[in-house]
């Protein structure tokens, strides 16, 4: 690619400009956020040695928000055509009349940003605009290649795919703030079908901001072991037991837990953790962290989406409670310290507090550690229905489970159909330990092979 | 929607003088509205307003596609520029495969869609139902300590054109209204929901008061407050008209779908005319049924919605299809190609799927049944398409015993088998209700129904946490 698009892409100044222009329009006492967006990506899927589909895409979008007299309204539009956002303002600004006010909406003033510095620049590389289309393409075939012929009870790749893009966002309000977060992605991915008679599928991938460390050896190896050895799995007998959970599984159960620590939520009623700060919720092994200032961190970040300069947070420390993750509105609500939680799922939602790189931290053992001490246990590969078994307010926990059996210290059999149950607190509580495999996921979670010491599984 | 049909016609055009045996412009313009209440206040509404074409270029079997929000000429040539690019039209390699059948494409060319119209109500009448909802639900029952609820009415005008001359346009206005209660006393904290949605507009407001959907959402969190811990085992399970669909949207439809099948995907590859499903069931997906969720005149690729029978007594029949399938597998599209909008390829996605009502009485099957559980709500599942494997966690259910429902349960989730679940069905009822969603796939969401009547499966895991 050229150094003109590169420059093109990088460059985040008009973006700033035109947020600022909007964002400068209030009246009296009239608060405006304005929050722009754009970015780029490709997608490239290969099927028995041919490009099956191949997209490019760019998106510019931008959402308003407006609070007059405490009361708040919002638009948005896909668009940086002028006359549209005069349009958005406007119906931003009758959305706001027809609201109720609420003493607590406003948007951050530089005063009630506190001393934290910001991060340089974090999560841009330039690695993704130096690689050739073609080269994507090559690299897309060669992992669809070398997936085909890596193992005979490989029986097929559905689809063997490279991904990239790049993404900017600027907020700035009414009040002078005005915030750039950059960020750019890559990644190969693989779905193989194993089996004979029972068919099984399953999925393995790189991800890197550098294009240049993406493995395609990792994306086999990960769909293989991790496939091949549920092959054969039957329905268990019915067991208490420790369950062990992978890295992506474990990402899934804190990243329940994450929406558990919603000072949105506190501020509500709506949390089960609502009056326990300070109290021991969890395991005194266990200590649970966000930290977007991380670069390995996928939504790695330099500000929160209402401008405050990200942080790493502590949540739980030894099993103890020791904040929520809020927005402005929360942490004014409750009379909490900030702590630079806002997150935007794009230009359509209002900021909410959530994690980007929520973690546990390890404790000292391999995952080999953790076997050997255990002896037998579920090792947990897949949960299904997490989102209709699990609710956060009233801690129920019943999700079905896919995984292999842990006996005498190793792998062993492959089992299916069960279903594992518990009660989120007590879960916490029974989290003894972390070991050191620290998988870099996309989305807002980090991985690490995890110990529950106790839990109900139902099979036969 | 602004856009000029000649512009997108000299787009396809250049597309095909480029090389390009099939192109096709899908044009989508959506304004929505969402108003909130929570904590007794109008907490926000928003507007929103997406636009853009997607250009689909297909070059034999590779597909490339590109996407503007500029309605512009400019806009459009880049596009197209890049669809091409990316389905390699005029590279040195040809791709293989057949191109795209011209005859494929079942449309009145030229058909004109409903006009849009206005689709929102005026804001102060939504904030009037919301507070009437408020007031409904808090009153249904002391322990309600909180109510929320969403009004959110859309409306997408497309207008589809292609190489095979294909001219359609429509227009898909949807309303849904979703209630959210938490109850809570001494034993703890308990939340519930309800949210049905149709596509219309205001006439939505004829179909479901207000008052109903808060009352449902209510009860449902107030019974959860006094459900016991459920059991664990293998029970017969009762699924509620309506509370099922899904489990047969997700344990079924989704091996139903030619994407699916044509990759060896599914557990219902080459199965047709096999017993799928006991004798009892007739699963149909249907776009063309009433107002659901999950209706529209056109598929995203501008073929007719259709009714189509995937299992007629147990024995499958067909599948579901969009063009790319039809194409490779040489069989008639079936008016199930979607996408979320005009920034996604369409794929084969399921309308309204639903088993067909049976002769059984209600009362007959919950009396008949010695010991089970009656499902009446379902949370959202999961399914593995390549095993039939699914899990579903129940949202309102109750323990059946000797004939009679007990007391209610909670954190009961199902799991099991599609295909042997379809087979182990042992009565249906004579009644029947819809369930509206949202459904994901390759990370596109499009809205659908799932329905059923009242059914039982003889036997079922059900995993409880019951000591």
């Amino acid at each position: 690619m050229t150094s003109t698009i590169n420059e093109k892409v990088s460059g985040t100044k008009h973006l700033e400009e035109l947020a600022k222009k909007f964002a400068g329009k209030a009246n009296g006492s009239e608060e405006i956020e304005v929050y722009v967006s754009n970015g780029s990506d490709v997608e490239i899927s290969v099927y028995k040695g041919e490009v099956e589909n191949m997209t490019t895409a760019t998106t510019a979008a931008v959402g308003i928000r407006v609070i007059n007299d405490h009361r708040q309204g919002s638009a948005w539009a896909e668009s940086f055509d002028e006359d549209i956002l005069e349009m958005t303002l406007e119906n931003a600004r009758e959305n706001a009349s027809i609201s109720e006010p609420d003493e607590h909406s406003a948007l951050v003033k530089p005063s009630d940003i506190d001393d934290v510095v910001a991060v340089e620049k974090n999560g841009w590389n330039e690695s993704i605009f130096e690689m050739s289309i073609h080269d994507k393409i090559d690299l897309a075939m060669e992992l669809d290649k070398k997936t085909s012929s890596f193992d005979s009870r490989i029986k097929d790749v559905p689809s063997a795919d490279y991904e990239d893009g790049w993404g900017h966002s600027v907020v700035a309000n009414s009040h002078g703030i005005v915030v750039t977060n950059s960020n750019t992605s890559s990644s190969i991915s693989a779905t193989i079908m194993l089996g004979e008679d029972e068919q099984l599928e399953s999925h393995g991938f790189s991800f890197s901001r550098d294009v240049k460390e993406l493995s395609i050896d990792e994306v086999i190896e990960m769909a293989f072991t991790r496939g091949i050895r549920l092959l054969g799995g039957t329905q268990p007998i019915s067991a208490e037991l420790p369950v062990i959970l992978d890295p992506m599984v474990s990402t899934q159960f804190f990243g329940i837990i994450s929406s558990m620590l919603s000072g949105g939520a506190v501020a509500k009623g709506r949390a089960l953790l609502a009056d326990r700060l300070e109290d021991s919720i969890g395991h005194s092994n266990l200590t649970l962290v966000d930290d977007p200032t991380n670069e390995n961190a996928f939504t790695a970040a330099t500000h929160d989406a209402e401008g405050m300069p990200v942080r790493k947070n502590v949540f739980i420390e030894n099993g103890q409670l020791k904040q929520f993750a809020h927005t402005m509105y929360s942490s004014r609500r409750l009379s909490m310290k900030p702590n630079a939680c806002a997150k935007r799922s794009g230009v359509a939602s209002r900021p909410g507090a959530g994690m980007r790189a929520f973690r546990a931290m390890p404790t000292g053992e391999s995952v080999e550690d953790i076997f050997e001490r255990v002896g037998e246990a579920l090792y947990i590969q897949h949960f299904l229905g997490v989102h209709s078994g699990v609710n956060a307010l009233s801690g129920d926990f019943s999700v079905g489970a896919q995984g292999v059996w842990i006996r005498n210290g190793k792998m062993a059999e492959s089992f299916k159909e069960a279903t594992i149950a518990s009660d989120l607190l007590t879960m916490l509580s029974n989290t003894s330990a972390v070991a050191d495999d620290t998988w870099w996921l996309p989305g807002s979670g980090v991985g690490n092979t995890v110990l529950i010491d106790h839990m109900v599984m139902t099979g036969k | 929607m602004n856009i000029d049909p000649d512009l997108i016609s000299e787009s396809l055009k250049s597309a095909q003088k480029k090389g390009a045996t099939f192109a096709e412009a899908f044009c989508e313009q959506t304004s929505s509205a969402g108003t909130s209440l929570d904590e007794k206040r109008i907490d926000s509404r928003t507007t929103g307003l997406s636009k853009g074409v997607g250009i689909r270029v297909v070059n034999n079997s590779r597909v490339g596609y590109a996407y503007t929000s500029t309605f512009t000429r400019e806009g459009l040539e880049v596009a197209v520029e890049a669809a091409c690019a990316s389905a390699g039209v005029g590279g040195s390699i040809s791709p293989s495969g057949k191109g795209i059948d011209a005859n494929l494409f079942k449309s009145d060319s030229q058909t004109k869609g409903l006009e849009s119209d206005e689709f929102r109500d005026p804001a102060g009448v939504t904030a009037e139902r919301l507070r009437e909802i408020d007031d409904v639900a808090r009153s249904y029952h002391a322990s309600i300590a909180q109510a929320s609820a969403t009004i959110a009415q859309s409306q997408r005008e497309v207008l589809i054109m292609n190489t095979a001359g294909v001219n359609v346009s429509d227009t898909q206005t949807r309303t849904r209204c979703v209630v959210q209660t938490i109850a809570k006393n001494s034993e703890g904290i308990q939340s519930a929901h309800e949210a049905p949605g149709r596509s219309i507009g205001s006439d939505y407001f004829d179909v479901f008061s207000v008052d109903e959907i808060a009352k449902i959402a209510a009860q449902r969190s107030v019974t959860l407050l006094d459900a016991k811990p459920a059991p664990s085992g293998n029970l017969s399970v009762i699924l509620k008209r309506g509370a099922g669909g899904v489990l047969f949207h997700e344990a079924c439809g989704h091996g139903l779908e030619a994407d699916h099948i044509d990759k060896a995907q599914s557990v219902f590859a080459g199965k047709v005319g096999k017993q799928v499903a006991s004798p009892l069931v007739t699963l149909v997906d249907d776009g063309t049924m009433g107002d659901e969720w999950g209706t529209y005149r056109f598929d995203d690729e501008g073929n007719q919605a259709q009714k189509n029978t995937l299992i007629e007594n147990g024995i499958l029949k067909d599948y579901m299809w969009d063009v790319i399938r039809s194409t490779k597998l040489g069989h008639n599209v079936s008016g199930n190609g979607r996408r979320e909008t005009y920034e996604f390829v369409p794929m084969v996605r399921m309308t309204n799927t639903y088993l067909e009502s049976g002769t059984s009485e209600v009362d007959d099957i919950i009396s008949s049944t010695e010991y089970g559980i009656y499902c009446v709500a379902l949370g959202g599942g999961q399914v593995d398409t390549v095993t039939g494997e699914y899990v579903f966690g129940v949202t309102e259910g109750y323990m059946v015993e000797n004939g009679k429902i007990t007391y209610p349960i909670r954190g009961a989730t199902l799991i099991g088998n599609g295909l042997q679940t379809m087979l182990d069905i042992d009565m249906v009822g004579n009644d029947f209700e819809t369930w509206t969603g949202t459904c994901g796939k390759n990370g596109q969401g499009v809205p659908v129904s799932a329905g059923q009547p009242t059914l039982r499966v003889s036997s079922m895991t059900v995993g409880g946490t019951a000591a």
